[in-house]
């Protein structure tokens, strides 16, 4: 049986079945969306001969610059529990309101991400391309709307700011 | 993995505590973590959401200055419903996800 990390806890090495399983079933990461996991979904999705279509939307850490301070990085939390029904929920209304999506996947960042790295996936299959795309950008929308997550900007002195 | 399922099931099986020792466990998430020092804190004998906030008011004060949804065992709710022994609420700042 193929052997593959686990995005929630990268040293673990967990069977391709249960990766796959988890992946459906958690919505969160500690720490950055890392390049393995992007290319092992990518991967994932050619397996698909259903979808004519890929969207993909990464979202990253700015460096920002507010009051003369560089953010640094960002440190996420979230309400887990809450997270995992408000996910379900924007997965329910995107297949209700784009039929030809195929899969969903939302991964966000909980923890400290840098300036530079990721910190939200959004990866969707359509059989069609405009599907795919609207309903790309609508997840997200979705996901800053409704998802429970705080984020806390860290600044190079260490300072922070809630935003 | 059998002992960590074991525990579970000693808690949920525990009688729920009524009356006096009535108790709700509260969450506190994002800058209210801040503003109250604490993420998590249990209250005693509050008959509702209203009666709860309340009590939260006179605990951390500053916190009237800020914004925040309720929810009530993992369901947001704007309405000033009853609560009952072993309820969770949270207190959930404006979202920033992304």
């Amino acid at each position: 049986m193929k052997l593959l990390y686990c995005h929630l806890l990268p040293e673990v090495e967990v069977s391709e079945i249960k990766f796959w399983s988890m992946i459906e079933i958690n919505y969160l990461t500690e720490g950055p969306v890392s390049q393995k996991l992007i290319s092992l979904l990518i991967e994932k999705m050619g397996r698909r001969t259903d979808s004519g279509g890929h969207s993909i939307f990464l979202g990253q850490v700015r460096a920002d610059e507010i009051d003369g301070k560089k953010v640094k990085a960002i440190e996420y939390s979230a309400y887990v529990e809450l997270v995992n029904i408000e996910a379900e929920n924007i997965k329910k209304k995107i297949f209700s309101a784009f039929p030809d999506v195929k899969s969903v996947n939302i991964i966000h960042s909980t923890g400290i991400v840098n300036a530079g790295e990721i910190s939200l996936f959004v990866f969707i299959s359509a059989g069609h391309r405009h599907q795919s795309i609207q309903a790309c950008s609508k997840t997200v929308e979705l996901i800053k709307e409704n998802l429970p997550v705080w984020k806390k900007e860290i600044f190079e002195d260490d300072s922070h700011k809630w935003k | 993995m059998t002992g960590v399922q074991g525990t579970i099931g000693l808690r949920r099986t525990k009688p729920h505590l009524e009356g006096k020792n009535m108790e709700v466990k509260v969450l506190f998430f994002g800058v209210l973590t801040e503003v109250s020092g604490t993420s998590i804190k249990h209250y005693h004998d509050v008959k509702s959401i209203g009666d709860l906030k309340l009590k939260i008011y006179d605990d951390y004060p500053e916190i009237v200055h800020y914004n925040f949804r309720i929810s009530l065992n993992s369901e947001i709710t704007d309405n000033d419903l009853s609560l009952k022994s072993g309820d969770e609420v949270a207190l959930l700042p404006p979202f920033a996800g992304g």
